[in-house]
């Protein structure tokens, strides 16, 4: 009987787990890894973007399809497919049989009774007369399909056919370009004319040629490539001439391909290796178009990120206002690709996503919808005495230059002083307040201001080792505090600079904007500063002596390696000695006997096995003492009558040590000192990495965030009834009693599958079929890469799904949680996968293309899917007119 | 020929090499036989173990060890309290396992010594219904001279690990089993199939070849629990757990009457008792707590 009852109140959370729990992977943000093929569709307004990886993109829609590169996407069909209530198009593709053999009048000897033509490079279709075809071969050979045969001396690389129809150009990898006009059926045609645009030296190829007209006046020329090959080879251009205005873009990236927005030549849009640039070419001095997606999230590597849910609208006005402050020399122009319908219903809220960057940047994006657009962007190196200056890489192109360079794009890898890298951020949305930390030990506190301020950024050192003996830092030095007041453009700008001491890596960052608090950690111990009162709160140094590692710093360990590295080179070097001696020995047996040694050796070394060391944990290992988590509460840590401000550390040996806090009442608050007294310390038997501390309430629920209740948008936590902690290793989950820390219940997680914690939030699930209904957990991803989630307060599994591949490991470290249980990762180093654990809340495109009802020419039909063919056919009929 | 049961292996953290004089070192070391789980052969040794366990009534046991050779006499030894005797290996649950199977037991927790064990990736041949079939699987690569793992005999390279505290290994990766057994390191369960199968041992008469799970409780034990909490300006205790949770469990007592003789039970009521009064601090313990004081900090468990 009792069995049956529990088997039935299961089912019964079964239900509810689906209804709360759904996994799904909802949109990539950023811009696609390794491009290859840019495509695009007037008809359609639609542009896509091929992959290494074999993915097509689809844009402004975003439905990716499976594909490979080597297709040719043929602009003008396209066609759509309903699938699941989603209109995606379907590009029609057009494989180019690899040898053709057409009945040409005139081929020249060298090519008669070859099949094989070698391979196709262009092809392109007449604009007026589909049946004319122009396909330009591997060697040079140009044939007008049922027409007329074209030889080049150089080697080609891209035909363009002209607007009427009248004329072809042709680029060639000399950097030259010529024009044929095709004027009838006489023998072949005239070459008009040809150019090197960047002539006299000897150039590179002109890999694409594009010209279009305008209604009145010249045409535009557009080409990439041509530069001259000694002194400006390794430059990535494409140039664009009109009538006296010739200017070269200059990408930092590969180009791939361009096209342009016709009718009138109003956009350039050039897809480099790193980004998407398109440029106005409507507007005087041709300005660039901001990019609503496809932005690149990695112009300097990400470094760190952190999601803040529900922003208030006054604060997101502000911000945004900062950021249209920045985007001035961008072009007024709407984007160009226009094509399809967003039928998203418009965002619930505003949700903010910060991206650190190793330039020592922090980046707001709009992560409320589909497209994750930039808002804002905090440069911290004004701060601090850089190298460089940061207006140098925007040189301006000096007068009178040949070629007109212009430099264009953002993606900019080179950091001038990796000590800059942004690793914690924490925004604090009710007060404005922004902690940004670094990996020279900075810690900076900023505050949003609406106006530019110049200001002198006050500087304290505060020394975590505490006198610690026998501690010799070998790591970078501390970042040069500048001295003088700096100016600094409206937006966040710093007022204190906290440096820690050694100024290793921060790890742990944590802010208490009520209580006007930041912690601070990093591997040698942990800190709490007053930015009201600019003071000193408390140093706990956490080191332990017997840790060598952390007590050399950061270079030992790349010092042990090359150590390592450079035995093995002698090992191999001697083995090629001793080799070489007995060659000279000129004894042959010697040899072969050296060889095997040789052979044995190398194989030894190949076929070693992979093997892992079983030990257990001890106090001594290394990083102990590194501080993995911070986190404020109130709630009842010296008896259960009275909460109290606290703080919690948590260290990478197990360690979790509780300070604490008493904070003046607001009136006295900047008089005051804040003091920290140490309360508790608990060393966690399996000594595995503490990395997530949370305070329940007396209902079980996580406390709210610092002034959350404050501005009415949390309920306050129930301080009635007992307060637990729960503290996440990487290894187990543990709720203690507060405040007496007993433990209560616990959770095994590598004990028992292998797994371990890697990334920890709260999140709360809103049930899928009834509003009013929700439940909070912890949401946690693992090293093996799988989503899961924890009930609160009793730690019950919920959910398992597998998310990233176990060996992407900057993927599974790059995650951050929302919290409505959404989630981001880096799926490489330019992209985002967005995805979500709730069933309720998602942010997933739903978008419509309403294709041409048309087709182009059934001579250019290619038989498609079953179920698609006849919805293509519509389409591409719909095209001709 | 012995039957191997559930034998526990007690040693002290550093035993002496053979032919030491125990009046060389200050403290009074004992070496008892390091390995109480004989072949056939050396039946001797394991019966002059157990003999020794049984006189527990004497506080100071003084006992020549005798060498398998007695032409080669050693000089007597003391051999301290049967309170400082505590288990560091056992073989467990051999009434449910197959016979090619080897469940161990490694008492890491308070000890100085090692696990002193490395594990790879290799694969092994399987029965299945249809035929025989090669499945990856994790090995014993390596063990590490004076570790727990060598010192106790019950493990050697080239031995599958099959399980690992209870839970199969297999479908793991070798970083997953990794760190499953480091998790577990303070009461280590491991399931192996031994690459030597000529050690196994022979149940007279008894059916055997299920794998069942241990019935024994250990492989739940939850003696990591004791966090140390520390009450700074104040007194420091272990986090409060039953007490049932810090005995060690008790051992197989189904499969002692089934197959012990005489004096392998009356050997496990000395056990047994070593058990318990492990739970008195031990030296590693007092240590930690000695450390700890140095930082200002008082603890008590």
């Amino acid at each position: 009987m009792k069995r049956f009852k529990r088997h039935g109140h299961e089912s019964q959370r079964d239900r509810l787990k689906h209804e709360l729990f759904q996994f799904t992977k909802t949109v990539e943000h950023g811009f696609p890894h390794q491009p290859s093929a840019l495509g695009y569709s007037p008809s359609l307004q639609l542009m896509a973007i091929g992959t290494r990886s074999g993915a097509i993109k689809l844009y402004p829609l975003i439905e990716p399809i499976p594909g490979d590169d080597k297709l040719l996407l043929i602009n003008k069909a396209a066609g759509f497919l309903s699938k699941k209530n989603l209109f995606f198009p379907l590009i029609y593709f057009l494989i180019l049989p690899p040898c053709l053999s057409p009945s040409l009048r005139s081929v020249p000897d060298d090519y008669v009774g070859r099949r094989n033509l070698e391979h196709v490079e262009a092809l392109q279709e007449n604009p007026v007369n589909s049946n004319q075809v122009v396909i330009g071969y591997g060697r040079g050979l140009m044939v007008v399909w049922d027409l007329e045969r074209v030889i080049c001396p150089q080697q080609l690389e891209s035909m363009w056919w002209t607007e009427d129809g009248g004329s072809i150009l042709s680029s060639h990898s000399d950097g030259s370009y010529c024009s044929w006009s095709l004027t009838g059926e006489d023998d072949g045609e005239e070459e008009e004319k040809s150019d090197i645009p960047y002539g006299n030296f000897p150039c590179k190829a002109i890999t694409k040629i594009v010209q279009l007209p305008t209604a009145a006046g010249p045409p535009f020329l557009l080409f990439s490539g041509g530069m001259p090959r000694a002194s400006y080879g390794d430059r990535h251009c494409v140039t664009v001439i009109h009538s006296k205005t010739q200017v070269a873009f200059d990408f930092t990236s590969r180009i791939i391909d361009f096209f342009v927005v016709t009718d009138e030549p109003s956009a350039l849009v050039v897809l480099v290796e790193e980004e998407l640039v398109v440029i106005d070419l409507q507007t005087e001095g041709w300005p660039v178009i901001e990019t609503p997606y496809l932005v690149p999230l990695h112009s300097s590597a990400i470094t760190c990120s952190h999601h803040v849910s529900a922003i208030p609208l006054k604060l997101w006005e502000r911000i945004a206002a900062a950021g249209s402050l920045q985007n001035t020399h961008y072009s007024k122009k709407p984007w160009p690709i226009t094509g399809g319908q967003n039928l998203a219903p418009d965002p619930p809220q505003r949700d903010l996503l910060l991206t650190g960057h190793e330039d020592g940047t922090v980046r707001f994006w709009d992560a409320s919808g589909v497209c994750l657009s930039p808002l804002y962007k905090l440069s911290t190196a004004p701060v601090f005495h850089a190298d460089a200056d940061p207006n140098d890489n925007m040189s301006q192109s000096a007068e009178g230059e040949w070629p007109p360079f212009r430099k264009v794009g953002c993606f900019d890898p080179y950091s001038d002083d990796p000590r800059l890298g942004i690793q914690k951020i924490h925004l604090c949305k009710y007060s404005g307040y922004l902690t940004v930390a670094g990996t020279a030990g900075q810690v900076l506190m900023l505050e949003l201001n609406d106006e530019a301020a110049e200001q002198t950024v006050e500087a304290k050192v505060m020394d975590l080792l505490q006198g610690q003996e026998g501690f010799r830092w070998k790591g970078h030095t501390q970042l040069d505090v500048r001295e003088e007041p700096v100016m600094f453009p409206p937006g966040f700008q710093p007022f204190t600079v906290v440096q820690c001491q050694p100024p290793a890596v921060v790890t742990a960052l944590a802010l208490h904007s009520e209580w006007k608090l930041v912690a601070f950690g990093t591997s040698h111990g942990f800190g709490i500063f007053d930015y009201l009162q600019k003071n000193k709160v408390l140093i706990k140094c956490t080191l332990n002596p017997s840790d060598q590692l952390a007590m050399e710093g950061p270079l030992s360990r790349v010092k042990s390696i090359k150590k390592s590295l450079r035995q093995s080179f002698r090992r191999i070097r001697r083995s090629r000695v001793s080799l070489r001696k007995h060659h000279i020995s000129n004894n042959t047996k010697v040899i072969q006997e050296a060889n095997a040694r040789l052979e044995a050796e190398l194989a030894e070394m190949e076929l070693a096995p992979v093997q892992r060391k079983i030990e257990a944990r001890s106090s001594d290992d290394s990083f102990t003492g590194l501080v993995r988590t911070l986190y404020f509460a109130d709630t009842f840590l010296s008896d259960s009558s009275h909460n109290t401000p606290s703080l919690w550390a948590g260290t990478n040996g197990g360690g979790v040590f509780a300070y604490i806090l008493s904070v003046p009442p607001v009136e006295r608050r900047a008089d005051e000192p804040v003091t920290a007294q140490p309360a508790k310390e608990i060393q966690l038997m399996h000594r595995a990495p503490v990395v997530g501390i949370v305070a329940l309430d007396g209902h079980g629920v996580p406390l709210p965030e610092p002034l959350e209740t404050a501005h009415d948008l949390a309920r306050s936590p129930e301080m009635h009834g007992s307060h637990h902690l729960l503290v996440v290793s990487e290894e187990q989950f543990k709720v203690f009693t507060l405040p007496k820390v007993s433990s209560k219940t616990k959770l095994k997680l590598t004990a028992v599958d292998g797994s371990r914690v890697r990334r920890v939030g709260v999140a709360w699930f809103v049930s899928s079929k009834a509003e009013d209904y929700s439940e909070v957990g912890l949401v946690f991803l693992t090293n093996q890469g799988d989503v899961q989630v924890l009930s609160l307060p009793h730690i019950k599994m919920q959910v398992r799904y597998p998310c990233i591949r176990r060996e992407d490991v900057s993927g599974i470290a790059s995650c951050v949680f929302t919290k409505q249980g959404q989630g981001f990762y880096l799926m490489s180093p330019s992209e985002f996968e967005r995805f979500s654990v709730s069933a309720r809340c998602l942010v997933e495109p739903r978008c419509l293309l309403e294709a041409p009802l048309h087709p182009v020419s059934p001579s250019q039909r290619r038989p498609q899917t079953e179920e698609a063919s006849s919805e293509i056919q519509k389409s591409l009929e719909g095209d001709q007119t | 020929m012995i039957d191997r049961l559930n034998n526990h292996v007690i040693m002290l953290p550093e035993p002496l090499p053979p032919g030491s004089v125990a009046a060389i070192c200050p403290p009074p070391l004992v070496f008892l036989t390091s390995c109480l789980l004989c072949f056939a052969e050396e039946a001797d040794y394991s019966t002059f173990g157990t003999d020794s366990l049984t006189r527990k009534k004497n506080t100071v046991l003084s006992a020549v060890l005798l060498r398998p050779d007695p032409n080669k006499k050693k000089p007597p030894v003391i051999i301290s309290l049967p309170k400082d005797f505590r288990p560091v290996s056992s073989i467990i649950d051999v009434d449910i396992l197959p016979e090619t199977h080897r469940r161990v037991r490694l008492y890491k927790h308070g000890q100085e010594k090692p696990l002193g064990f490395y594990i790879r990736d290799g694969s092994s041949v399987r029965v299945t219904p249809q035929g025989l079939e090669k499945v990856p699987g994790i090995f014993i690569s390596r063990l590490v001279p004076g570790g727990l793992a060598e010192s106790t005999g019950l493990l050697a390279v080239n031995d599958e690990v099959l399980e690992v505290n209870g839970i199969e290994v297999a479908g793991k990766s070798l970083d997953q089993v990794t760190d499953m057994m480091i998790a577990n390191s303070h009461n280590l369960i491991i399931t192996v199939k031994p690459a030597n199968q000529r050690n196994n041992i022979v149940r007279g008469g008894v059916a055997s070849g299920s794998s069942g799970r241990s019935s024994d409780s250990g492989l739940e034990s939850d003696e990591d629990d004791e966090d140390l909490v520390i009450e700074v300006g104040g007194e420091a205790e272990g986090v409060g757990r039953s007490a049932s949770d810090h005995s060690v469990p008790s051992l197989s007592g189904s499969a002692f009457s089934a197959n012990a003789n005489g004096s392998l039970r009356g050997s496990s009521g000395s056990l047994n008792n070593a058990n318990t009064s492990s739970a008195t601090p031990s030296p590693d313990r007092a240590k930690e707590r000695r450390s700890l004081e140095e930082e200002g900090t008082v603890i008590t468990l």
